[in-house]
Formats: structure tokens, sequence, C-alpha cells
């Protein structure tokens, strides 16, 4: 079943064009990922899905659509673009407003200020948080009423590497408790993470849209791109005590597309699927260079969306 | 619609602000009836033949700044802090969004209409002047009064966004262009402009020979008739534009 369907939807702010004829659909139990650039209209999209933006045309329906509209916004747990809470009330007494207004009970908010580290500021004023700790008091309050649905507009925004690890942890657990997830990023290494779906804008075009090897592998990205380009570039770093030898002996390699010198290591350019780092390292020793560092750098989602935004 | 309003109350109950405002606006109100309470002296009763609470209702008609204040900064505060937005994103229904908020205008210009009667009928206790409970209308009227001004206040608020320009444009236009117009084209709008139509609804006391002013005066059903058509259109207008605006 599909949670949220999206018919041709275009928003227009006088001479901007923020989104055009935009449809896709959502599927029920998705981690799904809205990625663009800045300014691609991620967050216009979102603002259209929570009735906070009024669409120029198109039309969007959750579920069936037999169910009115503001009976599932309140079942929606939604972060979008800063946390907008009353600055001179307690993070308690902000969570209490939106508790009131998701009809939940009083109980989860402490449950849910646990959750995010912040049950021991709780009677904090909102205005005394750092900008991390508003993030997390927005997260707390998109969990707040057990969602079905949740929208999250750049999580990670103003978090510390834990914070970040801990929102990671955190989407993957609602995802197993089968939650919809829609989740907006410029961070590719975000969404490539923990989404299953993704789906592509660039200047409100949609660019691909799939599940995230599908949309990779997608044949309906520009007209430009030949065959070759097709194949996903893919790359390796080799280590060794003479960088300028491993390459002159990589770029030997049939599977080698090219070598590059940078920070200490070679990075060894090739298309994804036909080389594994058990071949060059069996490659190098056999022609008397051993090799003291080697990772596979998985760059799809980052190689294929710099070129789909090309 | 109780939870509504429980929802404006944690808003409002550690807004120092709105809590500053409030106690201003009780001072002001008092300070206002003491002044009526003075000027108000037997002679002054038995001269202008006129009731008190036409006097009080009349004077505290000038006082709609400071509860307009609070209106203003609670409406525009919420779109400086994104925070309508928000309630909007967690679930309320744009309906409910305005519709709460119009409900606290009435609350506010209840809670004016009781100082006023509060104020008035402790002086008038106090004071040497026969007191009685007759020409009461005006204390109605003084709330139907009350009640227009704050929609206006809210409609700039929710219209113009700005807390300053609002307020800026509502004391200029309460205070000088509505009454301005109404002297100068009386003969053509007859004092039917938005505010004047209420503040007709309650004679001028101390004006004796009004004469001079050359107004030509509507039954008081003209006036009332001319009221509702004004809330109409401001409660019209505020849903309107909140159900079609991006936030």
């Amino acid at each position: 079943m599909d949670v949220l369907t999206l018919n041709g939807i275009t928003k227009r702010y006088r001479a901007i064009t923020a989104l055009n004829n935009v449809s896709f659909v959502i599927p029920k139990g998705s981690v799904f990922g809205i990625l663009g650039p800045n300014g691609s209209g991620k967050t216009t999209l979102l603002g259209i899905v929570t009735d906070v933006l009024r669409a120029t045309s198109g039309s969007y329906q959750f579920y069936d659509g037999s169910k009115p509209i503001d009976e599932i916004r309140k079942d929606m747990g939604v972060l979008l673009e800063t946390p907008n809470f009353y600055p001179y009330l307690s993070a308690r007494e902000n969570l209490e407003i939106v508790a009131k207004i998701k009809r939940c009970d009083f109980s989860q908010i402490d449950v849910a200020l646990k959750k995010v580290n912040l049950y021991e500021r709780r009677f904090y004023w909102f205005k005394t948080f750092s900008l991390g700790m508003k993030q997390r008091l927005a997260i707390a309050s998109t969990i707040l009423s057990n969602p079905e649905i949740v929208i999250l507009d750049e999580p990670t925004n103003g978090l510390d590497p834990e914070g970040i690890s801990e929102i990671r942890q955190l989407i993957k657990q609602l995802a197993g408790e089968g939650k919809t997830i829609i989740l907006a990023s410029h961070l590719l290494d975000e969404v490539e993470k923990v989404c299953t779906h993704v789906a592509i804008l660039k200047r409100g075009q949609l660019l691909a849209v799939g599940d995230v090897e599908g949309a990779l592998s997608q044949k309906s990205a520009p007209a430009s791109e030949s065959t070759s380009a097709q194949k996903i570039k893919a790359m390796i770093e080799v280590g060794a005590d003479n960088l300028e030898q491993l390459a002159e002996i990589l770029k030997n390699m049939p599977e080698v597309i090219n070598t590059e010198i940078a920070g200490g290591v070679v990075t060894v350019y090739h298309y994804q699927g036909e080389l594994t780092a058990k071949q060059v390292n069996k490659y190098c020793f056999e022609n008397g260079v051993v090799v003291d560092r080697l990772s596979v750098k998985n760059k799809n989602l980052e190689s294929k969306f710099l070129e789909i935004t090309k | 619609m109780l939870r509504l309003l429980s929802i404006e109350i944690i808003k409002l109950k550690k807004n120092r602000q709105f809590l500053i405002l409030t106690i201003i606006l009780i001072l002001s109100f008092f300070g206002l009836n003491y002044i009526v309470s003075e000027i108000f002296t037997k002679e002054a009763a038995n001269i202008l033949h006129i009731s008190r609470w036409n006097a009080v209702a009349f004077i505290n008609g000038f006082s709609f700044t400071i509860p307009a204040m609070i209106i203003i900064m609670h409406t525009c505060s919420e779109y400086t802090y994104r925070t309508g937005r928000q309630n909007i994103i967690d679930g309320l229904t744009r309906k409910q969004y305005v519709a709460t908020k119009f409900v606290m205008v009435v609350a506010l210009a209840l809670f004016t209409t009781i100082l006023v009667f509060l104020f008035a009928f402790i002086f008038g206790i106090f004071s040497n002047i026969e007191f009685n409970f007759e020409a009461l209308k005006y204390i109605v009227y003084y709330f139907i009064q009350s009640l227009v001004y704050l929609v206006l206040a809210f409609t700039l608020a929710l219209f113009l966004k700005r807390a300053i320009l609002s307020l800026s444009i509502f004391i200029v236009y309460s205070l000088i262009i509505d009454n301005y117009l109404d002297s100068k084209f009386n003969k053509i709008i007859g004092g039917l402009l938005p505010l004047s139509s209420c503040d007709h609804l309650i004679p001028m006391p101390f004006s004796g020979g009004i004469e001079w002013l050359n107004y030509s005066s509507k039954p008081e059903y003209v006036y009332l008739i001319f009221t509702c058509i004004y809330l109409c259109l401001f409660c019209f207008a505020c849903f309107y534009r909140y159900e079609k605006q991006d936030l």
C-alpha cells in the first residue's frame, strides 16, 4: 500500500517555479529519501503535504484518500526546516502544546524527552538551548505521538557527530517498527546510510525516483547520457610505500579507468562491479608491491547524484 | 474548543510581555475611570443630564490601544517565531487556529468590559451622586465597540504579520483617520465607517452643543447593523486569508 501519492504537484512563487509537475508515490514502511541540492524544492514539497504551503496545481493524498487529511496530519510526526517553539516556554511546556494538538497523553512527553537526551533540561527555556538541543527537541516533538508517518527535513542539522549517529539509529529503529519515514536531505551520506527509496529533485524537477538500487541504475536520467556513462564509477583507495610505482602498476590493470595520487593514497577509479579489492591486492602482490592500505569507497549515490543534477 | 483554548492558555500564562501588558491594561483602566469619577461630579451630572454609564463608556472608548497591543503582539509573535505555522504542521487546521484567536479576541473584549463595569461600579458606589443601573445598555455597547476595535487589530496583525506596522496603522487609523473621515464626510458616509459606526452607539456625553459639529445622527439600530456587517467582513477576511496563504 502507498502512504502518500503525489499527482503533478506544481508550486510557483511569482517568477520562480519551486516545483514543476512532481509525481511519485511513497510506499508504506519505506525510508524515503528526498534528495537535492539547496533550493531544489525539498522543503516546498514537504510544506505542501503538511498543509503549510498551498500548491499552485496538482494534488496529493494519504493512503487511499478515504480518511480526512486533518485526521492523518495529527498522526504524523513532522520536522520541517528549523525547530519552531515558543522561546519563553520550557521544553516540557512546548511539548505540552504539541501533545494537546495531537491529542496524545502527557506521559509521552517525558518518554520522548528521554529518547533525545533532553530530560534533564526539560524545565529550561527553549531560548536557552543550543542549536543541537533545539533540533533534539524538534525530534522529540516529531516522535511524541508515536506517529505512523515521520517527515524529517534535514534532521541532522546542527547536531554533533554523536547526535547524527543517534538520529540514524532512531530512523532505523522507527523503520524497524514499520513506520514510514520521509527524509529530505542534501547529505548523500545520510540518505545512503538509511534510505530504502529515493527521489532526486533539482530546481523543482523530479530527476529520478525509485528504490535506492533502482533509482541509481535508472535509464530515464538525462538524455545526453551515453551507455558507458550509465555505468557507475566507483573508487578503491590503495596505499603502499612507493605511491608513484603503485599508480603505474595499477594503471596497467584492464579494469582500471584512471588513477590519482592524493592524500597519501592512490585512488583507483573503475566501473562498479568490475573490480574488487581482492583483485587489486592480488594484482599488486603479483607485480611486487605490498599494499599497506586498501579501502573500497562506495560513492554510488554521490556520483549518481552529481551526474544527474549536473 | 476547550482543548484549543487550553493551548492558548499554555502559550500566554508564561508570556511576560502579555502579563506586563495585562497589568498595564488594568492600571490604565483604573486611572481612566478615576478621571471619569473626578469629572463626573454632581454639578456636571445635573447640567448634562446624562447617565454615568454613558460617560464611562465614552471615555473608555479611547483606551483600546493597550488591549489592541495585546492582540497584535500575540498574533504577530506566532508569525515571528513561526509557531503558528508549527501548530498547523502539528495538526491544527487553519480554521481551528483562526477560530481560537477569535475566541481570545472576544475574551479580551469581555475582559475590558468587565473591568470598565467594575471600576465604574466601585467609583459610582463611593461617589456622592445617586447611582443606579439605568442606561446599562451603554456597557453592552461598550463591549460591542471593544470587540470591533480588537477584531480590527487582529485583522491588521493577521494580514500584515508585523507587530509595529500593525500597531502603528491601528493607532493612526483608530485615533485619527476614522474620526477625521467621519467628521469631514459626515453628510456622505454618515458615521458608517468601521469604527465610527460603533463609536456612535455611545453618544458624546460632554458636548452640550453638539449641533455645531453638524452631525447627522441615525437611529441606533442602523449603527448596530453596520457594526455587525463590519464584524462579519473582518471575520470572513481573516478566515479566507489564513486559509489561502502560505505560512
